[in-house]
């Protein structure tokens, strides 16, 4: 692709996210100015780079967004709900403009038609009335400028680009042994601290919890951003960032940061980032070889064996640094994943006839790539199926007594190393007794073992594979493998899906993935005379039953655990060796396709926290590998796929 | 315990631990003109430090901890950067 | 020997308990995989302490427990989990008489169970030595079993009809320290008070955090005080009694006149949290000996004996449980062996000696 298309395509896409987010602000306080300078400077910037490729009608369009902002700005008119809907409707068209420049290098023939529609919806539905004054943005949006007023002293010193911060601890975190001011002390090059009330003001003294956090500490330091974010590693979620550009004297707000930060921000093809981790797994398997060396001189010079150990532990220090750095190298936020998402809600929303309130938030949590890559088409499918099932009809609604609009939310958290996506709609809920009599209907099992599942478990049954609740067949999401599919992407991407649902109430489904993927927590386990890793997140547990529990099915074996019958198989078969005999059979149970299924193997070993290479040469082709892990005694693991082996 | 109270004076002393924040807080709600001597403070909680910056007591003495003297206590005795107490 | 009778139904976990005492020489292991053999093994087997897993198929560790305390009371460790939920059974466990539980961690991995290796042995030594619980009576069963129904009989008419918070040296604050065997005892003592009891009641109980708010709710149910959980500073009021967080400490201090109590993180210089000594301490602080009470109830260890001790010195009074109904006879021990007790009373006469002292 023509390199110049190619940064266009990064460019306009990164200012139209931002663009977005800002109206999406506007859309509750449309009288945000900073928001309000915000889209403006995203949408001049677009309006720039548009006129570089033949795409007139993105130009006209832009041009009237950018008038319209440019009053709002300046006073003169005041934006309202109706004209942000109508900058919105402007920016999804240039959006897919984008797209159709993309896909087919030109716009489609009715674009200037559709230009002219967007203008005069635009100019109509802004009004004129002269602003009645512009009402402050909410403090945490501000709290840059405030920073830069209150510190203008400190910010005096010589044109550098500085780090803000702004860290608001836990309430509870004196509890859990925390001291944040330790934290901070850790900040390199720290120029100037404020500790403020985090409720705006201190409460008083009859009132004032002494072991409760109840300040926020804002910083400025003259480190590079990520040095500061170093010391907050601990806490990601707790602190925002801000990197002043003194020359400009403006402060870029945390969250428009990447947009004008512009070339600080570098971008990696992946695989040089890959070949950064296999670097440096092969930097652990030589510091390997440190210790016996120190051994050795230690038979016949003490002092040198002792300065090569104290070299080995700097060494080792300097590795887990490193290694820290290339995890937060792979992650990435999840914004750009997700800021398609919007708009397909719009367009999906709109032809299924329903009208759909949608809010992301935890955009900012960052997620390693591959996860963040792979998260975008079960994320959709399931969108998909929350506005076509589960979000009713206008009328319908109205009827139950539930607002007209239907509510879709995405959440993301960040849980200690997991990453957690919560998507809710309140729309109709599922009914258990329904699932369980078309799984029984479709085959998916007996009328009598549907019978027997708890509701929760019926639920699961919408990921088993040929099921669909749906009675017709929509154009949207009717197609049978659904929810199937959707598991079986998401733990592809070592996650875990399930959910939750109240008849009339509403659909909640939980994912849960990790948030670093390069390393992985393994569990090593014997089979067949060899030592082999499994990635923690495949084992659902690992149990010892006695070889009479084994009962003969067919060719194969099954066991009875906690009540069900689980299909076991023999892992040393399945590597084409053979199993020890053992009184005691030693089975770890995984999930393959949404089933249970115990292997049996012949001991269970250590755990490792290690980093997991993809498989090369002629690994690759193995089936059921899914890379390899270096052992601390320099050995190599290969590291197994249960469910893939178990299919 | 690193709080120790003589004569209209809290002294911290030492290593001061977020459970001294409660004694300090007492001392001072009972006798607004308490003062506080930090000339023998080593350490210091965020808890006590955040009861001295919501309550600014007169500071008596500087912190021996440079991280203490130039960012935290610095400003409370230049008085112009934190919000004036409840 | 002491022979040990392991109760569970996960063959992961029988092996690796068995593998855990088996290590330390001095035990003789028997298993069982349900409720139903636990029980038609306990006369054959004649164990000195059980472990128990709460969570079984059939018979669940609760139905087997009672059925152990009728057919051969022994002393019994729970197994139980660190949520909610697990924390209710297992103050129902003690209340039925399981000596002390061990709380696994979320999740309920089983591999994660080597990490508790330690608490555990030295958890299910200190039971095969306690006291061997007396037969609960039936009464009391079924009054333990059914904890979660009975409305609790609140005197909110005897109780002035505006409680005010306790001004200093009004009236006076009875300090309570418990362990193992705690929970059931505190059933006792705090169900015998009357619901207008006029001194406030602040509990120092070692637990887990995720176990004393359902504690606290439990007794709240139970008794006619109110009983709750302190999560806050909180004012001290008459016809209340107050039970520290878990995995933190509880402390007593003032607000103007005000007497509060306050969780605080827990202190480095104390092993059992909440700590019974450094919530005596901060109440020497704050009140005056002589309106002060002590009580230390069952429990492994001293924490509660060296403070308690100070405040007899000082002119307060202090109670200890009495050997003879103590699970373990541990803090109270200490108490007595510092002379530190003005008083040695079995636990059902607790509640009568405060009363008397109080006036009521």
């Amino acid at each position: 692709m023509d390199e110049l298309l190619e940064q266009f395509l990064i460019e306009s896409r990164d200012l139209i996210a931002a663009a977005s987010r800002d109206f999406a602000s506007l859309a509750r306080n449309p009288h945000g100015t900073g928001s309000i300078d915000s889209a403006f400077r995203a949408i001049h910037t677009l309006k720039g780079s548009v006129a570089i490729f033949d795409m007139g009608p993105a130009e006209q369009v832009l041009h009237a967004a950018e008038d319209i902002l440019e009053r709002a700005r300046k006073g003169t008119a005041e934006l309202d709900a109706a004209t942000v809907a109508s900058l919105v409707a402007c920016l999804d068209q240039v959006d897919r403009w984008v797209d159709e420049i993309e896909k087919a290098g030109a716009l489609l023939p009715q674009a200037s038609d559709l230009a002219g529609q967007l203008v005069s919806g635009l100019t109509e539905a802004s009004p004129s009335t002269p602003a009645a004054g512009s009402i402050a943005e909410a403090a945490n949006e501000t709290w840059v400028a405030d920073l830069l007023a209150r510190e203008a002293a400190a910010l005096a010193g010589p044109n550098q680009s500085l780090t803000a911060f702004r860290y608001t601890p836990d309430a509870d975190c004196f509890f859990r042994g925390d001291d944040p001011l330790t934290v901070v002390a850790a900040v390199p090059d720290l120029l100037s601290l404020a500790i403020l009330p985090v409720q705006g003001k201190w409460p008083v003294a009859a009132d004032f919890e002494p072991f409760v956090c109840l300040s926020v500490l804002e910083g400025i330091s003259a480190a590079p951003r990520d040095k500061v974010a170093a010391a907050f590693r601990l806490m990601p979620d707790q602190v925002a960032f801000a990197v002043l550009d003194q020359s400009s004297e403006q402060a870029i707000g945390q969250n428009s940061e990447h947009e004008v930060r512009g070339n600080r921000i570098l971008r990696v093809d992946s695989e040089r980032v890959d070949a950064l981790g296999d670097a440096l797994g092969e930097l652990l398997v030589a510091l390997n070889g440190v210790a016996p060396l120190a051994d050795h001189a230690a038979t016949f010079d003490r002092s040198l064996a002792g300065r090569i150990r104290s070299v080995q532990a700097d060494l080792e220090r300097a590795a887990s640094d490193l290694r820290t750095s290339v995890n937060a190298v792979r992650a990435v936020r999840l914004e750009p994943t997700l800021r398609r998402v919007p708009r397909l809600v719009r367009e999906i929303a709109e032809s299924l006839g329903k009208t759909v309130h949608f809010e992301i938030t935890g955009q900012d949590i960052e997620i390693d790539k591959q996860i963040a890559d792979g998260l975008f088409e079960p994320l959709l499918h399931l969108v998909r199926n929350a506005i076509d099932h589960g979000i009713e009809c206008g009328n319908e609604r109205e009827a139950c007594g539930k607002p007209m609009v239907g509510r879709v939310s995405l959440d993301f958290h960040r849980e200690g190393d997991a990453v957690l996506a919560l998507l809710r709609d309140d729309g109709a809920g599922m009914d258990p007794e329904r699932i369980r009599k078309v799984a029984s209907e479709r085959g998916v099992l007996s009328p009598e073992a549907a019978e027997a599942l708890s509701d929760a478990a019926a639920l699961r049954l919408i990921f088993a594979p040929g099921f669909s609740t749906a009675e017709t067949v929509t154009e949207l999401s009717g197609r049978g493998v659904g929810m199937n599919a959707v598991e079986t992407a998401v733990e592809a991407l070592r996650g875990t899906i399930g959910v939750e649902s109240a008849l009339g109430a509403g659909t909640t489904i939980t994912m849960r993935f990790p948030a670093n993927a390069l390393t992985q927590r393994l569990l090593v386990i014997e089979a067949g005379g060899e030592r082999y890793g499994i990635s923690l997140d495949q084992i659902v547990e690992t149990v010892g039953v006695d070889n009479d529990r084994l009962l003969p099915v067919g060719s194969g074996f099954a066991c009875v655990l906690h009540g069900r019958t689980v299909p076991v198989l023999s892992l040393a078969g399945l590597l084409g060796a053979r199993d020890r005999d053992q009184a005691i059979a030693k089975l770890v149970v995984t999930r393959s396709g949404g089933e249970a299924v115990a292997l049996r193997v012949d001991g269970f070993g250590e755990r490792i926290d290690t980093l997991v290479r993809r498989p090369t040469g002629l690994l690759a082709s193995v089936p059921g590998v899914t890379g390899s892990a270096l052992l601390a005694d320099g050995g190599v693991l290969l590291v197994l796929d249960l469910p893939e082996l178990a299919a | 315990m690193s709080v120790r109270i003589e004569k209209g004076v809290v002294y911290l002393e030492g290593r001061c631990m977020a459970e001294d924040a409660e004694l300090l807080l007492v001392a001072i709600q009972e006798n607004p003109q308490m003062r506080v001597d930090i000339a023998s403070m080593l350490r210091a909680h965020m808890a006590v430090v955040q009861v001295l910056i919501a309550f600014r007591p007169t500071i008596v003495g500087e912190a021996s901890d440079k991280f203490l003297s130039r960012h935290v206590f610095g400003p409370l005795f230049l008085g112009d950067k934190m919000p004036k107490p409840a | 020997m002491i022979r040990l009778l392991v109760v569970d139904d996960s063959p992961l976990m029988r092996r690796l308990l068995t593998q855990i005492f088996m290590a330390e020489g001095d035990f003789a292991i028997s298993v069982a995989r349900s409720g139903a053999e636990a029980i038609e093994m306990l006369t054959q087997v004649a164990p000195d302490v059980v472990t128990l897993d709460i969570n079984m198929p059939g018979m669940d560790g609760l139905a087997c427990l009672d059925r152990i305390m009728v057919t051969r009371p022994c002393p019994v460790v729970m197994l139980s989990s660190m949520t909610a939920a697990g924390a209710d059974e297992t103050l129902e466990a003690m209340a039925l008489g399981a000596i002390d539980f061990v709380a696994k961690p979320k999740g309920a991995v089983s591999l994660e169970i080597d990490a508790l290796a330690p608490e555990l042995i030295e958890k299910v030594r200190a039971a095969a030595a306690a006291r061997i619980p007396q037969t609960l009576r039936l009464r009391d069963r079924v009054r333990a079993r059914s904890a979660s129904t009975i409305k609790k009989p609140k005197s909110t008419t005897s109780r002035p009809p505006t409680a005010t918070p306790i001004k200093r040296a009004d009236t006076g604050i009875v300090v309570v320290g418990s362990s193992t065997g705690g929970p059931p005892a505190l059933d006792r003592l705090l169900g015998d008070l009357p619901g207008d009891f006029p001194w406030p009641i602040v509990v120092a109980q070692h637990m887990p955090a995720s176990f004393t708010g359902p504690l606290a709710r439990r007794l709240d149910k139970l008794c006619a005080l109110d009983v709750r959980e302190v999560t806050r500073t909180t004012p001290l009021e008459p016809g209340h009694a107050y039970i520290g967080k878990g995995d933190a400490d509880l402390i007593l201090s003032r607000r103007s006149d005000t007497l509060v109590v306050m969780p605080a993180p827990s202190s480095p210089a104390h092993f059992w949290h909440p700590s019974v000594d450094r919530l005596m301490e901060s109440a020497i602080r704050h009140v005056s000996a002589q309106g002060l009470i002590g009580v230390l109830l069952t429990g492994m260890g001293s924490d509660g004996a060296a403070a308690m001790n100070q405040l007899r010195g000082l002119g307060g009074y202090t109670i200890a449980e009495a050997a003879e109904t103590a699970v373990v006879w541990g803090m109270p021990g200490s108490l007595v062996a510092l002379d530190g007790a003005c008083a040695v009373h079995p636990l059902d006469q607790i509640a009568g000696a405060l009363m008397a002292l109080v006036g009521r």
